[in-house]
């Protein structure tokens, strides 16, 4: 077998090199996309007035509760939360841990949380407290 | 306002600790947002142990690490390489583009009903916490799962006494922020003999690959990219830097963040430890560090058990799924929908580094690469830990796979990146045609001596997160190291 010349050892050589940042490159164009989607979204949010108006929305729903929550169930109640959706069962749930609430179990309980959902609510979400004591 | 100030505490709390960690004011800087996570994390600890609140503990902690640092101030310490201001600001500003997607609301599922509610039951009082930790009304929220996320929200909450859903995601954007940009430089350190725009560029590229997978899950509350990049950080410095064993603080915290984060990050931290113990093991003494962030994950799993958390995996796994049932079948489902998320870069990324492996081997040991083999056995073992968690889940298949399959897939793409930013820049090749010392670039201004010799191990320990008495210099009992050897020079 013939011994390669040093001429095309080196453009041998020189092949695979490319040939590698080629590899790379690609993976590159294809592990990227994502970042370039965030920084689309985010040029969106920046410049925006009002960025992102559904997470605004639920924004304020959250905090809308949460205010009736701390407002209506005075800190020393112990609660249950009886709702069945799950969004807004562990948000009752966050929001007990934000005010220190104690959370018992349902027979224990001084009062039970639900949210209620309707167009007409502010927000279209009320806080319903039912006293069991 | 609060934002400004959120921004202000976790920036400024752990910068002494960094500054220590990194000898470089504008890594320092980087460092500082996961080295305030740290000391948040180990206050709340001392919390759940001894009593108290989060704020006394961790206030403690941010006076005694300032003290420590000043007393240690005296003991030689090195800089660590690529860490100038115009280097580490070139490498992050361009991460802050992807970033501004943290402008979305602070809505996200899994922010709320795992990390910010956690926080709000760390940031009363110990007993709140412990009583919390063990409640069935937070079963739902994995109180098992590590609190390196919550603590500093808690801390920063209680500080402000008022829980702001925004200060939280800016917290949590922070941090993980910090975890990319340690990233970054982690790839861009270990690639430095390449020209400096080159380096930068697969640098920087890797940061982005954070955010495919799942755009949306890296600034807005959820902790899979903090973790991922805290782990492939560490990875790459002790698996794919010259001198792994050098300096191992920054590895050995970022280790630390990841196994604080998530159940994963303690289980790839076993692996990651093992794996460098194995690589180093005619140095076992200085392999004992790696094993540090396992035993504080150890202390967190200890310490959740015993107040009653529970976890999912371990409570509800059903090992009966892995030999009885449509095992195939499972299996199938799992292994296309991680193709779905990886399969492309990964699959040029093992051809880049099979093409390089076989080809450009001798390259790559002229520009002072380590093999990339080890990294790609940590990729391995992620993925089988993937496949394993996916096989044993409680719950349903699909569901499971669904939420959370591209998030968790994020550690396989940066890992794979890694391996695939090493190749470019060997196929690119060395800065200057007749750079004769092909590498050490990336260790200018360092020791180009190692030390030997009959120290003490616990000294030894000490010079290798940067406390060293003999570092640098022609001290007395130094031999010449890796980088005073003439290396073989291409093309010569």
């Amino acid at each position: 077998v013939a011994r390669p010349t040093p001429t095309v050892r080196r453009v041998g050589s020189l092949a695979v090199r490319v040939l590698v940042v080629a590899l790379v490159l690609l993976a590159g164009y294809h592990g990227t996309t994502g970042s370039f989607v965030a920084a689309d979204a985010g040029w969106t949010l920046v410049r925006a007035s009002n960025p992102d108006p559904w997470g605004q929305f639920r924004r304020s729903q959250m905090e809308y509760i949460r205010a009736e929550f701390y407002r209506q169930v005075p800190v020393t109640t112990t609660i249950y939360v009886a709702d069945k959706d799950s969004l807004w069962a562990q948000r009752l749930v966050e929001f007990a841990a934000m005010g220190r609430y104690r959370l018992v179990p349902e027979h224990d309980a001084d009062v039970l949380l639900y949210v209620d959902k309707a167009p007409e609510f502010k927000y279209e979400v009320r806080l319903r407290v039912v006293d069991q004591r | 306002v609060s934002s400004l100030i959120a921004v202000v505490v976790v920036a400024g709390s752990g910068l002494p600790m960094a500054y220590a960690v990194t000898r470089r004011p504008a890594l320092a800087l980087l460092l500082g947002p996961l080295a305030t996570g740290l000391l948040a994390s180990v206050a709340m600890f001392l919390m759940l142990l001894i009593g108290g609140n989060l704020l006394f503990w961790g206030a403690a902690l941010v006076v005694s690490q300032g003290v420590l640092i000043w007393k240690l101030r005296g003991r030689a310490g090195s800089p660590l390489p690529q860490g100038s201001w115009v280097t580490v600001v070139a490498f992050t500003a361009p991460l802050l583009l992807p970033f501004m997607i943290a402008r979305f609301q602070p809505i996200e599922w899994d922010a709320h009903s795992i990390w910010w509610l956690h926080a709000a039951y760390f940031s009363h009082d110990a007993g709140y916490a412990r009583a919390a930790l063990g409640a069935p009304a937070f079963w739902f929220s994995h109180p098992d799962y590590p609190p390196f996320t919550s603590a500093p929200i808690a801390a920063v909450w209680e500080l402000l006494g008022d829980y702001d859903f925004r200060v939280a995601q800016v917290v949590s954007a922070l941090t993980t922020f910090s975890a990319i940009g340690l990233l970054v430089y982690a790839v861009r350190r270990v690639t430095a003999a390449a020209p400096a725009p080159v380096s930068w560029f697969v640098a920087v590229g890797v940061g982005y690959v954070t955010w495919d997978p799942a755009p949306y899950s890296v600034t807005n509350g959820l902790n899979d990219a903090l973790w991922a990049a805290a782990f492939g950080a560490a990875a790459t410095l002790l698996l794919f830097d010259r001198r792994p064993l050098v300096d191992q603080a920054l590895p050995v915290v970022l280790m630390a963040v990841a196994v604080l984060s998530k159940n994963e990050g303690f289980v790839m931290a076993v692996v990651l430890a093992a794996i460098v113990t194995v690589r180093e093991r005619r140095d076992l003494v200085r392999t004992v560090l790696v094993w540090i962030p396992v035993a504080v994950g150890a202390v967190w799993i200890a310490l959740a058990r015993f107040f009653g958390a529970q976890s999912d995996l371990a409570g509800g796994a059903r090992f009966d799924a892995l030999v009885h049932g449509d095992v195939g079948t499972r299996l199938q489902t799992i292994v296309d929908a991680m193709w779905v998320e990886i399969g492309v870069v990964a699959a040029f990324a093992a051809a880049a580094a099979v093409v390089g492996g076989t080809f450009l081997r001798q390259r790559r040991r002229d520009f002072g690469l380590p093999s990339d083999g080890w990294l790609w056995a940590v990729n391995a073992s992620y993925f089988a830990v993937l496949i394993l968690t996916y096989m044993i889940t409680p719950y349903g298949l699909d569901w499971h796979l669904v939420t959370s399959v591209e998030r968790v897939t994020i550690l396989n793409l940066l890992l794979a990146g890694v391996s695939a930013a090493g190749w470019a820049a060997v196929a690119i090749g060395p800065r200057g045609a007749g750079a004769d010392l092909p590498g050490a670039s990336a260790f200018d201004r360092r020791d180009t001596v190692r030390t030997v010799g009959r120290r003490p191990a616990v000294r030894t320990l000490l010079a290798d997160v940067g406390f060293g008495a003999v570092h640098r210099g022609r001290a007395a009992g130094v031999v010449a190291g890796p980088l005073a050897r003439p290396d073989r020079v291409q093309g010569s």
